[in-house]
């Protein structure tokens, strides 16, 4: 589904074929490593990205011409970095491009590599995927140079995924590289007492990518990607290194909650709430790999008596959601228990009131109200309002409980929702008529 | 490079306290490294002047160019690799805490 950077040259039409999805291969599964060496010579970003393409132009011809090299990977690599020390020759001779190459010469960054063999393009993939996700860029700006540079994606790619145009785009990604030129964002490792806090910043990255997938079914490829770099990122970090738990949770976590993914929606496309889902569905590879990385994770913190992060606590929840064969299976007591663990690490608004949900399920509704209140600015959010239209409702405070619904459904962003909120207000309506005639419905 | 660290005020900052500012050692800690090229602190708003010239017309008027509650308090420029270590620099200044610091790049004419 990948396309290459360029569209292929008709050159030569009979070959172009075979040729280009080569290419398309390559830059699929190899991006990063490129990117990663080319950037490590070149230093500029842009003319590192100029040089790349204009390393996927010339492999469509000469491919095609020369069939294919035995290390593809590598000889864009070189292709790459003799074309952007070409570049970089150039600006520093002609105006108009020193002003947007020149900041690099200048700095003397661009000393060009030895001539590097077509074998050995070494990994730079850690530097790579941290200086994509550093904190001086936008957050936009940081999970597109992400999906470019580290997976490949074209800007055409990005715009559909991130529901933006290919201009929007391609303007975002050369202002980022223009950024890291100007303001100095250095390609290299962070110390490291650093490193924990730059590492968070690119599971933010991968969690966005992951979440912006998981909430709309047209961009769910963003799901896989996130997997396909939370798996990436692991593998980068040290085994030992203590930033690897976090990584290993957040993969955990996206690979559980990704496992529903087919069971997610009914035929017409309708979401299906989760005790409701066929879980026959379930990916139940996933959720088994899932397991294995927290049970690793726990094992190790035991071990070191470290605290373990938010994203492990998340995956031990959703892994609890996860692996029930049924809805009635639901360990609730255990998954309250790791909501109020994460409310002490990260606790957010929207976190709480799944741990009210969860309490209310565990230990009655009673209990459930109580975490409830302790939301943060929650009238404003509908989520709150269902919770305890809900949780009030279960201990027979049915007029409170219609109340709730009805606020709920007024502030539902979503059609589907405001529905759902308002057959369960009608719902409840009609059992006060039953159990009370003389209460208003 | 060079970098220029705007100190601002900062409603939503900690509180000023005065045993915890340790500007005099930042300022000799980067002065031992050949770290710090110039800096000052600056009088406040009050004291400011805006000078504009239009037309030919010289403008002179009281007070800083943006009306905000933040203001710049003084400035400081610095060499650094590059900017990871200008923003440890920055970080380690009292009005990161008690304020908020912008981290600008010098763009050489």
């Amino acid at each position: 589904m990948r396309s290459p950077v360029t569209a292929p040259d008709a050159t030569a039409p009979d070959a172009a074929e075979p040729v280009a999805t080569a290419l398309a291969r390559v830059v699929a599964t190899d991006h990063a490593r490129i990117a990663a060496a080319v950037i490590a010579t070149v230093g500029d970003w842009q003319v590192a990205e100029d040089a790349l393409q204009d390393a996927c132009e010339r492999a469509l011809v000469s491919w095609a011409r020369d069939g294919l090299p035995a290390n593809p990977a590598g000889w864009l690599v070189t292709t790459a970095r003799r074309r952007g020390i070409d570049l970089l020759r150039r600006a520093a001779g002609r105006e108009a491009t020193a002003q947007r190459y020149g900041s690099a010469v200048e700095r003397g960054l661009l000393v060009p590599g030895d001539d590097d063999g077509e074998h050995e393009i070494g990994d730079d993939r850690l530097r790579l995927v941290l200086t994509c996700a550093h904190p001086a860029l936008p957050l936009q700006a940081r999970v597109a140079l992400t999906l470019r540079t580290v997976l490949g994606w074209t800007p055409a790619e990005i715009a559909r995924s991130l529901l933006s145009t290919e201009a929007a785009v391609d303007k975002r990604l050369v202002r980022a590289r223009a950024k890291i030129a100007h303001a100095g964002i250095p390609y290299r490792l962070p110390s490291p007492q650093d490193l924990p806090a730059r590492i968070d910043g690119v599971l933010a990255v991968v969690h966005l990518l992951f979440t912006t997938g998981y909430a709309d079914a047209g961009r769910a490829g963003l799901m896989a990607e996130a997997v396909r770099l939370g798996r990436l990122v692991r593998e980068l970090l040290e085994p030992a290194a203590p930033e690897r738990a976090e990584a290993s949770g957040l993969l955990a976590l996206v690979l559980a909650q990704g496992s529903r993914q087919r069971a997610r929606f009914d035929a017409d496309g309708g979401a299906v709430l989760m005790d409701r889902q066929d879980r026959s569905l379930w990916d139940r590879d996933a959720i088994a790999e899932a397991r294995q990385l927290l049970e690793q994770v726990l094992q190790h913190a035991a071990h070191s008596r470290r605290p373990v992060g938010r994203y492990v606590l998340q995956a031990a929840i959703a892994l609890e959601h996860a692996q029930p064969l049924e809805a009635a299976g639901t360990d609730w007591v255990r998954i309250a228990e790791l909501h109020r663990l994460l409310d002490r690490v990260a606790g957010t608004p929207v976190q709480r009131i799944a741990w009210a949900v969860a309490a209310g399920r565990a230990h009655g509704p009673l209990p459930g109200l109580e975490v409830l209140d302790g939301v943060r600015r929650g009238e404003e959010l509908h989520l709150f309002h269902a919770a305890r239209a809900d949780l009030l409702e279960a201990a027979g405070r049915l007029e409170e409980a219609a109340g709730a619904y009805a606020r709920a459904a007024e502030l539902a962003p979503g059609d589907g929702e405001r529905a759902a909120l308002g057959a369960r207000r009608r719902a409840l309506a009609e059992r006060c008529a039953r159990t009370a005639p003389t209460a208003r419905p | 490079m060079q970098y220029v660290l705007f100190i601002c005020t900062d409603p939503a900052g900690e509180p000023y306290d005065e045993a915890s500012d340790d500007v005099e050692t930042w300022f000799s800690g980067l002065q031992e490294r050949g770290k710090h090229l110039a800096g000052d602190r600056l009088r406040p708003v009050e004291d400011a002047t805006t000078v504009r010239v239009r037309g030919g017309e010289r403008l002179v008027t009281d007070g800083p160019f943006a009306e905000t509650r933040e203001w710049i308090a003084g400035f400081d420029v610095v060499e650094a690799a590059d900017l990871d270590e200008a923003v440890d620099i920055a970080a380690a200044h009292p009005m990161a805490r008690f304020g908020r610091i912008e981290v600008r790049p010098v763009w050489p004419l």
